[in-house]
């Protein structure tokens, strides 16, 4: 694929400080010791929908990555292309890019689909409606398990060494405190996110993207 | 890579996501063996299914050594191995993402469910109001989008448009009149016309269809 921008070309990363998605991202960034420039778009106060942003990025959501003329607005492809471009926590080969693939999917299910909302809705939404939470909940639960399991014997989620799963995975569940959760009960996955935070270049995510001191977007 | 190992294909007929591996399938005229799970029936989370996918969760291609458990990786592979519906170059790619995750975002976390709730699930209810707000936005997205383009990425069929049409195919089953939409019936029209296009019973056969 010969259509790559020069990498050499700034990057922005327009997102929000508390998204988890934006996290990934950013901290794939920094990890990667990509320097970047951070855009916050306050979600709250709906700029995402002022006509700038729009399009942009017509899906309304965070974050977005622009490099040149290059847009990306689904983080998997976000995480995807800096693995290419900086040749860390990718795959080898194949075997490995599905081994690392399905925690996207695992990802989407169990977190997106459970943790992820539980801790919206007892951040941003003052903890209601419970019956959303109770409906989330099963599957919260069921991939903290899953995961508990699999990090009893494994040092990391899908290959010897720190991957993109990581990335995609470790935003979610370090916000167990905002879903209701003891990480007391899931000490493997403790001792998981404890060794990606030792990792060069991990920050806190949400005081790194504070510190990165983005400009708000201005809508119209 | 030598490509004469075989394709099974681990799905059923009421999975929208195995509908999608399915019908790359059909779609790139590659031949696969289908072996049905039975998900009405727990089959799913049986020991001998679960050593194929601990997820217990459709579809899973097996090709040779390699097991894909996730829709859109399924996609993106065949894509790969067939040279047909996938990416040309990084800008493409981006574009076919937008869709791919769109189909997770609106779709999967909004259409469907309402379809699930519908028929198998709590029906009309908070949950499906929640789910309904997701799957208006996305329907508010789609139908300008194809109201000004032929395919959802690149200007021609991609995996992009068969990530998303299965799940499109529910409107009716989610509570929706298609009249609302006619983008997206024209585009579902478009599509239904590609050559190897068929439907999900069609793709992955089983006995009793549809169930009582």
């Amino acid at each position: 694929m010969s259509d790559f921008p020069d990498f050499a070309t700034p990057i922005e990363l327009i997102g929000q400080k508390q998204s988890i998605t934006t996290h990934k991202v950013a901290l794939m960034l920094a990890m990667t010791e990509t320097p970047f420039t951070f855009r916050i778009i306050d979600l709250l106060s709906g700029a995402q929908k002022s006509a700038e942003y729009e399009t942009l990025n017509p899906f309304g959501r965070v974050p977005t990555l622009i490099q040149g003329d290059l847009v990306l607005r689904q983080s998997p492809v976000m995480l995807r292309y800096l693995a290419r471009r900086t040749g860390q926590f990718g795959y080898a080969d194949e075997t490995e890019e599905y081994a690392v693939e399905n925690w996207f999917g695992f990802s989407y299910d169990y977190f997106s689909f459970g943790l992820a909302r539980v801790r919206y809705i007892n951040r941003f939404m003052g903890g209601e409606p419970q019956h959303l939470k109770d409906f989330f909940r099963p599957n919260m639960l069921r991939g903290m398990d899953l995961i508990e399991r699999h990090l009893a014997d494994h040092a990391w989620l899908a290959l010897e060494r720190p991957t993109l799963a990581e990335f995609v995975c470790h935003p979610m569940v370090s916000v167990w405190r905002d879903a209701e959760l003891d990480i007391a009960d899931y000490p493997a996955t403790a001792a998981w996110l404890e060794r990606f935070q030792a990792l060069p270049g991990w920050h806190e995510p949400e005081a790194m993207l504070a510190d990165r001191g983005g400009a708000q977007w201005q809508a119209g | 890579m030598t490509d004469n190992l075989a394709y099974v294909l681990y799905g059923h007929p009421r999975s929208g996501n195995a509908y999608k591996t399915a019908l790359m399938l059909a779609l790139t005229g590659t031949s696969y063996g289908f072996e049905a799970v039975d998900l009405m029936g727990g089959g799913n989370l049986e020991a001998a299914y679960l050593e194929i996918n601990p997820l217990g969760k459709v579809p899973v291609l097996r090709h040779g050594d390699l097991i894909l458990r996730q829709s859109h990786d399924t996609l993106r592979y065949l894509a790969e191995r067939t040279g047909k519906f996938g990416p040309d170059g990084w800008m493409e790619e981006a574009r076919i993402g937008d869709w791919i995750g769109f189909s997770v975002d609106f779709l999967g976390f909004g259409l469907a469910r309402l379809r699930f709730e519908l028929l198998f699930g709590a029906g009309p209810g908070p949950v499906f109001d929640y789910f309904k707000k997701a799957a208006d936005r996305g329907l508010g997205i789609i139908e300008p989008h194809l109201a000004a383009n032929e395919w959802l990425a690149c200007g021609r069929p991609t995996i992009a448009d068969i990530a998303v049409f299965p799940v499109m195919s529910y409107l009716t089953d989610a509570g929706y009149d298609v009249a609302d939409f006619p983008a997206v019936a024209a585009w579902q029209q478009r599509f239904q016309a590609l050559p190897g296009f068929a439907w999900q019973i069609d793709l992955m056969p089983i006995d009793n269809w549809p169930p009582a």
